[in-house]
């Protein structure tokens, strides 16, 4: 079987990945705008660890 | 075979429906590839890694406290999909066939030394039916008279007629092949097998029910694995030849829309490779489950019997039956104990299997449990033996075909008695606390009945963006950035992984029919669980009519609460605002879309028909 064919076995596979990373992105960018938005300073270091995401999510928001 | 069948078989059963199907061939097992297996296991060891520091990060840094109602059970059914992840990544991680061997001449060349004299062996053949059509019997009764063997063998095939219908005992006497029939039905087929054991003999059994067309080849390709004298069962893949294969895409928007269709669904399948509308409609093909799940458990000695196209050691069985009733009347007095110990004690060299089987008779057997999932009980009985480690082997090629659940009810039957048979094994009668098997026999063991209690989790994971989209209540809080950073790897890992773990056969029915038949599997679990016995209704070999949308209400309503939330959280959103976020409404809105894709399969199955039933409705119209 070629390695054509098994893909378009797993294809399944396939798209739903790209569809995570798009969508992943997506939403990522929309939220961080919105975040900027309403903070009125840039969006987090979304690599950066956070120690408490709801008290970090409140200060945000108050 | 096919030709036997053309040349016996013009007066009967010309109008079956699987008839045009006659000429199908099974597929070759999948190959094996050492470079394919690797990247799978460093793919699977990423993807754990990653779901580990997912959860870890769910647990620790992400619980919304002010909707712990929601959150906890969130939290707590993706800990339970992620274990269900990890044992099923251990039943994938590698092939190992058994070596395949010569079929014995002589049983001398099947049992240890000195426990059988020098003689051909023997094997009975039972075809188990109840109600099926006598006709449909026959096709199955004249392809086993078609079974070769390269050896003298004494070969008998039997009807096991529970259904005491003349019918039946006429075709036997037609075809010169056994008949076997009981007054009760004690045990349905497993009692209907015990009752054909004690009236036969041979040293191996083959197990097909009505519907079961052996392939020449059967007895030649797998006595050889009986050589080793610890394997008990050798069971084939199960293949069904009458699976509807559908319509190309561009054929179907070709018909309903001219040329403009036709040349969409051209260039969709150059992309995407070609795509059959109507395809399997059940989900009912099994090669996933045999070709993957079952094969990848030879390494671990793990394989389990489903009945029809297993071949047993008779010998193997009597000890089942032997353990069992020995287990049954533990507490009794001394005088019986003693009695099993007898039954049970290695042999002398001229008392073989079936001197042992004749003693067995004497007392109350049931050598396979009566259980509705008799198959897979009673290999759990032979892998928890600790005095004799039986074998169980999956042989990897198809030799029989079998016809699959034309209709939904016939289907949802099926996945029942799976469900139900299994869930009453893990909670009453639990092989993997219980002593006896290796842990790598427990892992997969495990394996399969956490995949029925998959059904709670798979619950959750559907009404979780129906009660966001509902409420503006997030069962996580943190940055989107954040979740998607820790998600993200995780979720896109495991596609990759699974699309080398599975390479070669596509994952996507089983994938979504696993999530859509969640109220059968808690239906079952609920019987379980109220210890209601789980009844043993044959499953339909003819497609019941009727409709059989009832049987799917609650796909359609999760369909359509989904579709409301959705267009409620748009609403909300876009004029007073309502706590929604874009973001929000994206992520969860194909969160839904995902559910709702999965349900409408098996809404679609409610709705199927056999192709020459459209053609006829629509010539009518």
């Amino acid at each position: 079987m070629s390695i054509r064919e098994n893909l378009r076995r797993g294809r399944s596979h396939i798209i739903t990945a790209v569809v995570l990373i798009v969508a992943g992105a997506l939403v990522v960018q929309i939220e961080d705008r919105n975040l900027q938005r309403e903070a009125g300073k840039p969006a987090p270091d979304h690599a950066a660890p956070i120690k408490d995401a709801a008290t970090a999510l409140d200060k945000i928001q108050d | 075979m096919v030709r036997a069948i053309k040349a016996n078989g013009a007066n009967v059963s010309a109008d079956f429906y699987f008839t045009k199907f006659e000429n199908r061939r099974p597929p070759a097992p999948l190959p094996q590839s050492r470079s394919v297996e690797l990247i799978w296991q460093f793919l699977a060891i990423c993807s754990l890694v990653a779901g580990a520091v997912y959860i870890w990060w769910r647990w620790t840094s992400s619980l919304n406290m002010d909707a712990l109602w929601f959150a906890i059970p969130m939290v707590v059914a993706e800990t339970c999909a992620y274990f269900g992840l990890f044992l099923f990544t251990a039943n994938l991680w590698k092939t190992r066939d058994y070596p395949r061997r010569e079929p014995p001449a002589s049983i001398t060349e099947c049992v240890r030394e000195g426990e059988a004299v020098d003689r051909p062996v023997s094997v009975d053949l039972f075809i188990a039916t109840y109600n099926e059509d006598v006709e449909l019997a026959r096709l199955s009764i004249r392809d086993a008279r078609q079974v070769a063997y390269p050896h003298s063998i004494d070969f008998r095939i039997h009807v096991l007629d529970d259904g005491r219908r003349a019918d039946m005992q006429r075709v036997c006497e037609e075809e010169g092949v056994g008949y076997i029939t009981r007054d009760n039905n004690a045990g349905f087929k497993a009692g209907n097998l015990r009752n054909a054991m004690e009236r036969t003999s041979g040293d191996f059994i083959v197990i097909c029910d009505a519907d079961t067309r052996p392939f020449p080849t059967m007895l030649e390709h797998t006595l050889g694995y009986f050589r080793d004298p610890d394997v008990a069962i050798v069971q084939t893949p199960q293949w069904f030849y009458d699976i509807p294969e559908g319509e190309r895409l561009q054929d179907v928007w070709g018909r309903h829309a001219g040329s403009p269709g036709r040349l969409l669904g051209k260039a969709i399948e150059t992309v995407f490779g070609e795509i059959r509308v109507g395809e399997d409609p059940f989900a009912n093909d099994p090669a996933m489950f045999y070709d993957i799940i079952q094969r990848r458990r030879n390494p671990w000695n793990a394989a389990f019997c489903c009945g029809a196209g297993s071949i047993h050691r008779r010998e193997a069985v009597m000890f089942v039956a032997l353990r069992a009733y020995a287990d049954a009347i533990a507490h009794d007095p001394a005088n019986a104990r003693s009695r099993i110990a007898r039954l049970l004690r290695p042999r002398n060299a001229d008392e073989d299997a079936l001197a042992r089987w004749q003693a067995a008779q004497e007392q109350e057997l049931t050598p396979y449990k009566f259980h509705v999932s008799e198959d897979i009980y009673s290999t759990i009985v032979l892998h928890q033996d600790k005095e004799r480690t039986w074998k169980t082997v999956l042989h990897p090629q198809v030799e029989s075909k079998m016809l699959s659940p034309q209709d939904l009810l016939a289907w949802t039957v099926q996945r029942f008695k799976y469900a139900g048979g299994s869930l009453d094994i893990f909670f009453h009668d639990n092989p993997v606390t219980r002593p006896g098997m290796s842990m790598a026999q427990r892992v997969m063991y495990l394996t399969t009945f956490w995949s029925y209690l998959g059904a709670l989790w798979n619950l959750v994971f559907l009404l979780a963006p129906i009660i966001y989209m509902t409420t503006a209540i997030p069962p996580v809080s943190a940055y989107t950035g954040d979740f998607f950073m820790r998600a993200m790897p995780f979720l896109v890992l495991n596609e990759l992984a699974f699309l080398m773990g599975t390479w070669g056969l596509s994952g996507f029915q089983g994938k979504v029919s696993y999530l859509a038949s969640f109220p059968i599997s808690l239906r079952a679990l609920w019987a379980v669980v109220r210890r209601r016995k789980i009844s043993f209704p044959v499953t339909p070999k003819q497609r019941q009519e009727g409709n059989h949308l009832r049987l799917v209400w609650p796909q359609i309503a999760i369909m359509a609460a989904t579709l409301f939330s959705f267009a409620w959280c748009a609403l909300r959103l876009f004029t007073v605002g309502g706590g929604y976020s874009l973001g929000g409404l994206i992520a969860n809105g194909l969160w839904g879309l995902n559910n709702i894709l999965a349900m409408s399969i098996m809404v679609r199955a409610a709705f199927w028909k056999p192709e020459d039933e459209t053609s006829k409705l629509e010539s009518v119209a």
